[in-house]
């Protein structure tokens, strides 16, 4: 049978030196979230970025839906893999407003029926209405964070990918926004793989 | 990923290839042959070339540290009567470029010239000539070049002073320095880089300045490369200069990039920077600070633009024998065209180096961005060279008619030279606007589908549109001042208001120099009101 997706003997390398050497894992079914937990340093990011196309890999594949995304010799372009990555840093673009910025992510693909959320739901399950006028660098690291992660979702992609998705979001907001965003993850059936350092995080998140 | 040969590097490349040119043009000159001129001149003025380039130098980095630092210091850390109009209205000696602040100078000062008409009315009849201070040849030069270029430290010692927290002064006064200590020991040298990297940009239009040192009779290194290539005829002779006196500026401008760099490290952005309250002068000590800015003021731009008004009214036939439209046109045409060419460029050029980050089309955007440092004179002659070179071993050998006539004395070669020359400002400016986006930002827009096209005309295009406005600004600002280039690439019959005011003042007609330098100072004045928006942004702005 096969994967939904699959990394197979893969070297993930940056600026020509392998931070990871030979790995492999797979996601059987759409719709499940995957953790990848370590401390840092260890190569997490350089796996999901990878798997976005952002940096080449060395030996082995990695598959989406059957077709191979990347190896020694096929590279397709970042974008135009269906797929999302939710970055650490901002990353929303700095001259539109929030609201406009996620906005942008619902223009990705918005023939995808199977994947039908609303840009109010997402609003108000990340808690950032307050802040949709406003500018990337008139809110908080958090808030900018939470913002990127609505754009994400609503992008709805074949894979989404969290690089410490809430590693600025204040520690009361956390729990709650972890509990809502994996009941999404479940409605939308949107594959996931979550980098985090933070076990409690991995473990509440996976699926 | 993003790391490969593509369309985006083969385009940037070529840019900056070109924009080598002339390097590799004056570097060349060694191995050629050259006429006698270089025996005679080694013989004889040589050491006076360098001797005066480098007083010049001296004397010009002194005063403009002086007047630079000590008004910036005054705008940034103090109230006093009028000192938030100082703080742009400084500013404004940018647009008198040197060579009409020598004609200002020598005006007032000459015998029978203003200053001995203001006695005469105000006190009658008299020897007044033998009074009345001249500021002619070296001391003059000297005068003007201050006064016009002093607000590149004024401009970059400002910013630092802003960006410096009040965390900062704070400390001084905990440890128990008086102001006059806190000066020298903290604020100074905190913002040693600024000033330094203003220094080094007054160091290269000194040395490239051409049009004053002419007025004056001065011989340096920038006249003597315009000597030996129109008196002699030898261009080899002109590049061999050429590469000594670039060998010299390569040496600032590495300095200065190096200070740059540096530079950075005191822009607090985020946290810890607390804003400065301003000190409320009062007394004698808030005159002398007026009295201090409003006489580098009055010194740099009122005294200029009101002994050009003067002679325009003395003199109304010169008003009405210029073709004031034809030059504000031909003026205009060459500021925008070239400035949206070498935006258009810079910014393909910029996206290739970001996208591609390859090292050697690092290292020649770093090569090609020096420019700016080369003296228009040598940048015109090398361009000559090339060109004379290429028509008579490439383009003849195969048997092609000769392109000479397409790039000289046209508006392409014209425009082709400002882009080498000024491409460094529109290089710089959207590189600095492009520091400000994240490379995170890319990578987003390519996850939302964007490709490297898409995110370039969607995302950075829009983001850089303030940065760009201003780079527009001052180009226009550049080439409006600009003499040595136009004056020896410009289409026949074609006249710019600085070739026009060169052109009088060279054949000892001043009063009709009088009206092209006014128009100049009075549009550079517009540009630089709009730009000064953007310069002198607070850093709670």
């Amino acid at each position: 049978m096969n994967n939904f997706f699959e990394v197979e003997n893969v070297d993930f390398v940056v600026g020509g030196n392998t931070k990871v050497k030979n790995m492999s894992f797979s996601i059987e079914k759409e719709g499940d979230i995957v953790c990848l937990l370590g401390p840092s340093g260890i190569g997490k990011t350089t796996i999901l970025r990878a798997i976005a196309g952002l940096e080449k890999i060395k030996n082995g594949h990695i598959k989406l839906k059957g077709k191979i995304l990347s190896s020694e010799k096929i590279n397709i372009e970042p974008e135009n893999r269906n797929i999302s990555l939710a970055f650490q840093e901002n990353s929303l673009f700095p001259h539109y407003s929030v609201e406009k910025n996620i906005l942008l992510g619902a223009e990705k693909n918005p023939d995808n029926k199977d994947k039908k959320v609303s840009f109010n739901e997402i609003v108000d399950l990340l808690d950032i209405s307050k802040i949709l006028n406003q500018y990337p660098h008139q809110i908080s690291a958090g808030e900018a964070q939470r913002a990127s992660l609505a754009r994400s979702l609503l992008s709805k992609p074949d894979l989404l990918l969290l690089d410490e998705p809430l590693s600025n979001v204040d520690q009361s907001q956390k729990e709650d926004i972890q509990e809502k965003i994996k009941k999404l993850l479940a409605k939308l059936k949107i594959t996931t793989i979550i980098v985090t350092h933070d076990s409690y995080e991995a473990f509440l998140l996976r699926y | 990923m993003t790391k490969k040969f593509n369309i985006w590097f083969a385009l940037s490349f070529t840019i900056s290839l070109f924009v080598c040119i002339p390097i590799i043009t004056v570097f060349s000159s060694f191995f050629q042959n050259t006429s006698n001129y270089y025996e005679v001149l080694k013989d004889t003025f040589l050491i006076e070339y360098i001797l005066n380039s480098l007083t010049l130098l001296i004397l010009v980095l002194i005063f403009t540290f002086i007047l630079g630092t000590g008004t910036a210091y005054l705008v940034s850390f103090f109230k006093f009567p009028l000192s938030d109009f100082f703080k742009w209205a400084l500013i404004l000696s940018f647009a008198v470029p040197p060579y009409i602040y020598a004609y200002s100078l020598t005006a007032f000062f000459d015998n029978y010239g203003t200053a001995f008409t203001i006695l005469t009315n105000l006190l009658g009849e008299g020897e007044y000539n033998k009074i009345i201070p001249k500021f002619n040849g070296m001391f003059g030069a000297v005068l003007s070049m201050t006064f016009s270029l002093f607000a590149y430290v004024f401009i970059l010692s400002r910013a630092s002073f802003l960006y410096q927290s009040q965390n900062l002064i704070d400390l001084g006064k905990n440890l128990g320095f008086s102001r006059f200590k806190s000066f020298f020991k903290i604020i100074l040298p905190a913002a040693r880089p600024a000033i330094v990297a203003g220094l080094s940009l007054v160091a290269m239009e000194t040395l490239a300045e051409f049009g004053a040192v002419d007025f004056f009779s001065i011989n340096t290194l920038t006249t003597g490369i315009y000597n030996s290539w129109i008196a002699f005829d030898d261009l080899a002779f002109a590049n061999r200069i050429a590469s000594f006196l670039l060998l010299f500026i390569f040496s600032l401008f590495i300095i200065e990039n190096l200070s740059r760099k540096k530079a950075k490290y005191h822009f607090n952005i985020k946290g810890g920077f607390k804003q400065k309250e301003k000190i409320k002068l009062k007394g004698t000590k808030s005159f002398f600070a007026f009295v201090f800015c409003f006489f580098v003021f009055f010194m740099s731009f009122i005294f200029p633009l009101s002994q050009m008004l003067y002679w325009t009214i003395k003199f109304p036939e010169n008003l009405f024998d210029l073709q004031i439209v034809t030059l504000s046109l031909n003026t205009l045409y060459l500021a925008l065209l070239s400035s949206v060419v070498l935006i258009s460029f810079s910014l393909i050029s910029n996206y290739g180096s970001r996208v591609t980050n390859n090292k050697t089309l690092n290292i020649l955007s770093t090569m090609s961005i020096s420019g700016y440092a080369i003296p228009g004179v040598i940048l015109a002659v090398a361009f000559i060279t090339f060109i004379a070179w290429f028509d008579n071993t490439i383009i003849k050998s195969l048997g092609f008619l000769s392109i000479k006539k397409i790039f000289f004395g046209s508006i392409l070669g014209l425009v082709l030279v400002y882009f080498i020359r000024f491409y460094s400002l529109a290089f710089n400016g959207i590189k600095s606007g492009y520091e400000k986006i994240n490379i995170a930002v890319d990578e987003s827009a390519y996850m939302l589908g964007y490709s490297k096209r898409k995110t370039f005309l969607n995302i950075h295009v829009p983001f850089l549109r303030n940065s760009l406005l201003l780079i527009v600004i001052l180009i226009s600002l550049e080439i409006i001042r600009e003499l040595p280039i136009t004056l020896i690439l410009r289409p026949f019959n074609f006249e710019t208001f600085a070739t026009t005011a060169y052109i009088s003042a060279s054949e000892d007609l001043l009063e009709a120099a009088a009206v092209p330098s006014l128009f100049l100072i009075l549009i550079a004045s517009i540009f630089i009101i709009i730009a000064s928006k953007y310069i002198l942004r607070d850093h709670n702005e």
